[in-house]
C-alpha cells in the first residue's frame, strides 16, 4: 500500500545513501522492492534483513522493513525498525506517521495521536497525516477534532473516499443524515464491493425511516457477504419494524448467531417471537438478554406478555415486578453502540475500521484504491 | 391481533349480527379493506383561513434564556359558543414571562362562525380578556348545563374558567369556581362526568414542577446555543381532579379519587371507557416517562392500571416524551383503541384494546411504524377525513427546538404535518402527499382541533402553532355518506360526554363515544360523525348515555346531523348548512 511512499523517500535518507552501498547489497535492495511491490513480502523481508545485515545505518531499508510487517499486521516488528528510523532521523516526517499508524492499529491511540500530531507539524501538505490523525481523533471520541483534521485530508484531497466516509459517520451521528446521504451514495457508487460504505449508507437510510433503500443496500451486503453478521441483523430489524415478524425471525437468528452476547439483539428476536405469538420460542432469548443486561426493563416487560398470554399468573407478576422496578428511560431507537454490536469487531458505524482488507478505501493511500 | 383471536371477533361477529334486527352487537364489524390507496376518494383538505377572516397570530414570547413555556403553546378549540348551530373558533394565546413584557397582553382570540365560511373577530365583545398568566391549552365544557358551553384556559400559575354568559359574552369566574388550579403549570383539561351526577367535573393535568425565574440553562454553552430545557430536568407535579358542585363551584378531589401522582409531566389527556364498563376511564401522555391509564372504579375512584394495562410503555416497556393523545376505535372491533404522539426519533404509538383490560403496541404492524420517525408530533387527532367508515388519522408536528438547526443541520423548527389513511382494521398508509403544498408547508404545529364548522359531513380542523398564525383547513368532501350525531343530555351531562354511539348499516357497525380531551390541549367538535361510504342507510343507532339509559333508533337517513335529546328522541332541530357568500356565489 505505500512503495510510493517507500521510492519516494529511498533517496533522502542522509545517514547511508544508496550510493554508499556495496553494488551487491544496492542490487539486494532493489530487489527486495521489487518483491514488496509484487505483493512478495516473506522474500522482501529476507532480503531487507540482509541489506540491513550488511549496511546496518541504510534507513531505507529499515523503513521498507517496517512496511512489509504493516502489511502483515505486525505491527509490533515494524514499530521497532520504525522506532530506529526515528532515533537516526528525529525529523523524517514518514517515520512518525507510520509509528502512529501502527499505535493506532495495536488501539495505542494516545501514542498513536502523540506521532500522527507530531507528523502533519512536519508535514502539514500530508492529507494522509491529516487523515490518520482524524481517523485517531475519531477512535477516541473527539468527533470535533476528527472533523477539523478530516477536512484538512478534504481540502488537499477532496475525493478522498475514507475521509469522506468518516465524516459521514461524524454527520450521521449528529444526524445530519442529508450530507452524510449523498456523500455514502456516492462512494457506494464509486466503491460498490466495499461493505462499509454500503453498511454506513443503509444506517443512514434506516435513520430516515426509508427501510425499503436500508434493505436494498443491507441485501446487496448479504450477496456479496452472505453471513455479514450486522447485514443480517439489520435486514431482520427492517422486518421488524414493518410489522413483519415472522419474516424478520430469521434473520435476526443469524445475525444473533454471531454476537449472541448481545442484549439489545436478544430482546429483538424475543420481540419479534412474541409478535409471532411463539412464545416458548422467545421465553430464552428474553431470559438470555435479562441475563446480559440485567438493567434493561424490556426483556421482563416481554417476558410479562408472554406469561400473560400462557396464563402464568405467578411468572407474569414477577416480571411484571421486575419491570416495574428496572422501568425507567430506555432508548427506543438503535443507538449506535446497539449498531456497533451488530457489526462485530472492527465494524459498525461509530467505531473506526481496524486493520482493514488490503487495498480497502478506507484506508489513506489512494494510489491503492480499486478500480472504479 | 393474531390469527386467531381475529379468527375469533370474526366469528362472534358474525354470529352478532345474526340478530342484529334484535340488538346492536357487542362486537362491531370491521369495515372490510377497501385497498391501499392513499386517497381514493380524491378529498382534499384546503387552507381557508385567510378567506375565512381568521387572523390570529400566537407570541411566543419567545426570549434568549428559552422559557420552557414559551415553546409549549397553544391550543386551540372548536365551541358554539352562541347555539347558533355552527362551530366558532377559539385560539388561546400565550401572556406575559419575566422577559417578555409587551405594553399589550397577549390576548386569545374567540372567532364567531358566520355560517357562509367567514368568521368575525368577536374577542373584544366576548369579555374573554386576560392580564396576568402564562397560557397554554383549552378544554371546552357546559358544566352549568345551560346550554352553552364555557371555556377552561390552562395557564402556567394560574388556569381560567370563563363562564359563557349566553349573550355572546363571558364571564371569568376562576376564583369563584375554585378552578384556578394555583402554582401549577396546566397544560391538557379534560371535562368528563366521572361520578355520573349529571354534571361535568374538570380533570386538569400539569405538566413539570417549574419556576420560570430559574429557568436551567441547557444546551451547548455558547452563544445561540441554549436550548429549552426537556422535562428531565425538572420534578413532576400531579394532576388535578375538580368535582363539580353543581352550584357554579368545584371541590379538589385528587387524592380522594386516588389521583394524586407527582410523578407525572403531563401534557395531553383524554378520557373516554376504555374497559367497556359505561364509566369514563383517564389516560395520560406524559413527557419523557410512562403515560398513565387509570380506570374508573364506578365509586368515585380510579385505580392505577398503567403496568397491568400495558398502556404505559411502549412494544418492549419503552418510556417516551408523550404529548398529544387520542382514542377512537381504529380496529372496528367496537373498543377504544389509543394514539400517542411522540418527540423526534422516538416512534408515534398505535396501541389495540384487547377487551381484556390490556393493549399492545400495534405501531409497527399497524404501518404507521416510522413513517414520521423525523417529526416531533404534537398533537394527533383521528377523524374519518374521507367518511369510509374507517377512522384515520391526522398528526401535527413542529419541534422542541428553534434553534435545531444548529444542533441537527437536516432539521427544522416548523415541520411538515401527516395524515393517514386506515385502509381498514387498524392498517394504515400514509395519505400526506395527495395533498397540496400549502397543507403540506412546515409548521411549529401544537394544537389540533377537528370539527364540522361547515356542517356539510366532511371533517374540517384548526391548527394553531406556535409564534405563528393559526390556520383552517376545510374538507373538499367525498362521495361517500355520513351520519352525524349531536347528542344532548339531560339525566346526563349536558355535553354527554361519556355517551357510547353504535351504529349499524346494512353489514357495517362503527362504534364510537363523544369523549372528553384529546390532541393537545385543544377541543374538538363534540358532535359524534360516522362514514359509512356508499351506504345510504342507518339501520339503527344505539346510544348509552352515561345516565346509563340506552335508547335506540331505527331507519335513519344518511348525510344529516341528528340533534338527539336525553329521553326525548330526535329532535326537529336541523343544523344550518353553511351558505355561500356573495364572493363565491
Amino acid at each position: 500500500m505505500t512503495l510510493s511512499v517507500i521510492m519516494s523517500q529511498a533517496t533522502i535518507f542522509g545517514q547511508t545513501n544508496e550510493s554508499d552501498l556495496p553494488s551487491q547489497t544496492r542490487a539486494l535492495f532493489h530487489k527486495a522492492i521489487a518483491e514488496q511491490r509484487n505483493q512478495d513480502p516473506k522474500s522482501a523481508e529476507t532480503d531487507y534483513k540482509e541489506v540491513i545485515y550488511n549496511s546496518a545505518d541504510f534507513l531505507p531499508a529499515h523503513f521498507n522493513l517496517a512496511l512489509v510487517y504493516d502489511a502483515e499486521d505486525r505491527s509490533d516488528d515494524a514499530l521497532i525498525e520504525l522506532a530506529y528510523v526515528e532515533h537516526k532521523m528525529p525529523l523524517f516526517p514518514e517515520a512518525q506517521f507510520f509509528i502512529g499508524i501502527e499505535n493506532f492499529r495495536l488501539t495505542r491511540y494516545k501514542t498513536a495521536l502523540d506521532a500522527l500530531q507530531l507528523a502533519v507539524q512536519q508535514d502539514p501538505n500530508n492529507p494522509l497525516g491529516w487523515f490518520w490523525l482524524g481517523k485517531t481523533y475519531y477512535a477516541t471520541s473527539q468527533p470535533d477534532k476528527a472533523k477539523s483534521a478530516l477536512q484538512r485530508t478534504l481540502s488537499m484531497a477532496p475525493d478522498h473516499p475514507g475521509a469522506l466516509y468518516l465524516m459521514s459517520l461524524i454527520e450521521i451521528s449528529e444526524q445530519d443524515l442529508v450530507r452524510s446521504e449523498s456523500v455514502l451514495a456516492s462512494l457506494v457508487e464509486r466503491y460498490p464491493q466495499t461493505l462499509d460504505f454500503r453498511q454506513a449508507l443503509g444506517t443512514v437510510y434506516y435513520l430516515e425511516a426509508q427501510p425499503d433503500r436500508a434493505e436494498k443496500q443491507y441485501r446487496e451486503i448479504l450477496r456479496i457477504s452472505p453471513s455479514d453478521p450486522q447485514a443480517l441483523s439489520m435486514t431482520g430489524l427492517i422486518y421488524l419494524d414493518r410489522g413483519e415478524a415472522t419474516a424478520a425471525i430469521p434473520f435476526l437468528k443469524r445475525g444473533l448467531a454471531a454476537n449472541p452476547k448481545v442484549a439489545f439483539l436478544q430482546v429483538k428476536l424475543g420481540q419479534a417471537l412474541v409478535d409471532a405469538n411463539r412464545f416458548d420460542e422467545g421465553l430464552p432469548h428474553l431470559q438470555r438478554a435479562a441475563s446480559l443486561d440485567p438493567q434493561n426493563p424490556a426483556p421482563h416487560f416481554l417476558m410479562w406478555k408472554i406469561y400473560s398470554e400462557k396464563k402464568d399468573r405467578e411468572s407474569a407478576t414477577k416480571e411484571l415486578q421486575e419491570f416495574k422496578k428496572l422501568a425507567a428511560s430506555v432508548p427506543e431507537r438503535l443507538s449506535g453502540a446497539d449498531l456497533n454490536a451488530l457489526a462485530g469487531p472492527g465494524r459498525g458505524l461509530t467505531s473506526v475500521p481496524l486493520n482493514p482488507p488490503s487495498g480497502s478505501p478506507l484506508e489513506m493511500d489512494s494510489g491503492n484504491l480499486p478500480k472504479q | 391481533m393474531n390469527p386467531d383471536r381475529r379468527t375469533f371477533l370474526r366469528a362472534m361477529a358474525a354470529l352478532a349480527g345474526a340478530n342484529a334486527s334484535s340488538s346492536l352487537p357487542l362486537l362491531a364489524t370491521p369495515n372490510p379493506p377497501q385497498g391501499s390507496a392513499p386517497n381514493p376518494f380524491h378529498v382534499r383538505f384546503t387552507d381557508v383561513t385567510k378567506n375565512s377572516g381568521i387572523h390570529f397570530a400566537h407570541e411566543r414570547a419567545a426570549s434568549e434564556e428559552k422559557l420552557v413555556v414559551e415553546i409549549m403553546g397553544p391550543g386551540c378549540a372548536w365551541l358554539d359558543y352562541n347555539q347558533d348551530g355552527f362551530l366558532d373558533a377559539f385560539f388561546v394565546n400565550s401572556g406575559r414571562t419575566p422577559n417578555f413584557q409587551p405594553k399589550d397582553f397577549p390576548q386569545p382570540a374567540l372567532y364567531r362562525n358566520n355560517g357562509d365560511g367567514t368568521f368575525t373577530d368577536v374577542s373584544v365583545q366576548s369579555g374573554i380578556r386576560l392580564s396576568e398568566g402564562f397560557y397554554i391549552g383549552v378544554a371546552i365544557g357546559d358544566y352549568d348545563n345551560d346550554g352553552f358551553p364555557d371555556i377552561y384556559i390552562t395557564g402556567y400559575g394560574q388556569s381560567k374558567l370563563f363562564h359563557n354568559n349566553k349573550d355572546g359574552t363571558f364571564s371569568d369566574v376562576s376564583e369563584s369556581a375554585g378552578v384556578t388550579n394555583p402554582g401549577k403549570w396546566a397544560t391538557a383539561a379534560a371535562w368528563f362526568d366521572y361520578d355520573h351526577d349529571g354534571f361535568l367535573d374538570l380533570l386538569v393535568t400539569n405538566y413539570i414542577s417549574y419556576d420560570w425565574k430559574h429557568d436551567p440553562n441547557c444546551g451547548t454553552k455558547q452563544p445561540g446555543y441554549r436550548v429549552y430545557c426537556d422535562p428531565f430536568h425538572f420534578q413532576g407535579s400531579s394532576m388535578r381532579l375538580y368535582k363539580n358542585n353543581r352550584n357554579g363551584t368545584f371541590s379538589d378531589v385528587t387524592e380522594k379519587a386516588g389521583l394524586v401522582n407527582p410523578e407525572g409531566k403531563s401534557l395531553g389527556v383524554v378520557v373516554a371507557d376504555f374497559d367497556g364498563d359505561g364509566w369514563d376511564d383517564i389516560l395520560i401522555a406524559n413527557d419523557g416517562m410512562r403515560s398513565f391509564l387509570y380506570f374508573n372504579n364506578r365509586n368515585g375512584t380510579f385505580r392505577d392500571v398503567t403496568y397491568e394495562s400495558g398502556a404505559g410503555f411502549g412494544g418492549n416497556g419503552e418510556t417516551e416524551s408523550g404529548m398529544g393523545i387520542d382514542a377512537a376505535d381504529v380496529m372496528g372491533h367496537g373498543r377504544m383503541d389509543f394514539y400517542v404522539c411522540h418527540m423526534d426519533n422516538q416512534l408515534n404509538r398505535l396501541y389495540e384494546n384487547r377487551g381484556d383490560g390490556t393493549f399492545s403496541d400495534v405501531t409497527l404492524s399497524s404501518g404507521l411504524g416510522y413513517t414520521n420517525i423525523q417529526n416531533t408530533a404534537y398533537a394527533a387527532a383521528f377523524i374519518d377525513w374521507d367518511n369510509d367508515g374507517n377512522r384515520d388519522l391526522l398528526i401535527i408536528n413542529g419541534s422542541m427546538l428553534d434553534n435545531i438547526g444548529l444542533y441537527h443541520p437536516a432539521s427544522t423548527f416548523a415541520e411538515s404535518k401527516r395524515l393517514y389513511r386506515n385502509i381498514g382494521a387498524g392498517k394504515f398508509v400514509d395519505s400526506s402527499l395527495t395533498q397540496d403544498e400549502i397543507f403540506l408547508s412546515p409548521r411549529v404545529g401544537r394544537g389540533l382541533a377537528v370539527g364540522d364548522f361547515d356542517n356539510n359531513g366532511s371533517q374540517d380542523f384548526l391548527q394553531s402553532n406556535n409564534g405563528q398564525l393559526a390556520q383552517l383547513f376545510q374538507n373538499s368532501g367525498s362521495s361517500n355518506h355520513w351520519l352525524g350525531i349531536k347528542l344532548i343530555g339531560t339525566q346526563s351531562n349536558r355535553d354527554a360526554i361519556g355517551a357510547q354511539v353504535r351504529i349499524r348499516a346494512g353489514d357495517f357497525v362503527a362504534y364510537d363515544q363523544v369523549r372528553g380531551g384529546g390532541s393537545y390541549c385543544s377541543s374538538r367538535d363534540l358532535r359524534i360523525y360516522f362514514g359509512l361510504g356508499s351506504r345510504l342507510r342507518v339501520d339503527e343507532l344505539e346510544v348509552r348515555w352515561p345516565s346509563s339509559t340506552k335508547e335506540t333508533f331505527r331507519g335513519l337517513s344518511v348525510d344529516q346531523i341528528l340533534s338527539i335529546r336525553e329521553g326525548q328522541g330526535i329532535l326537529s332541530f336541523q343544523f344550518p348548512k353553511t351558505r355561500p357568500t356573495k364572493s363565491s356565489s
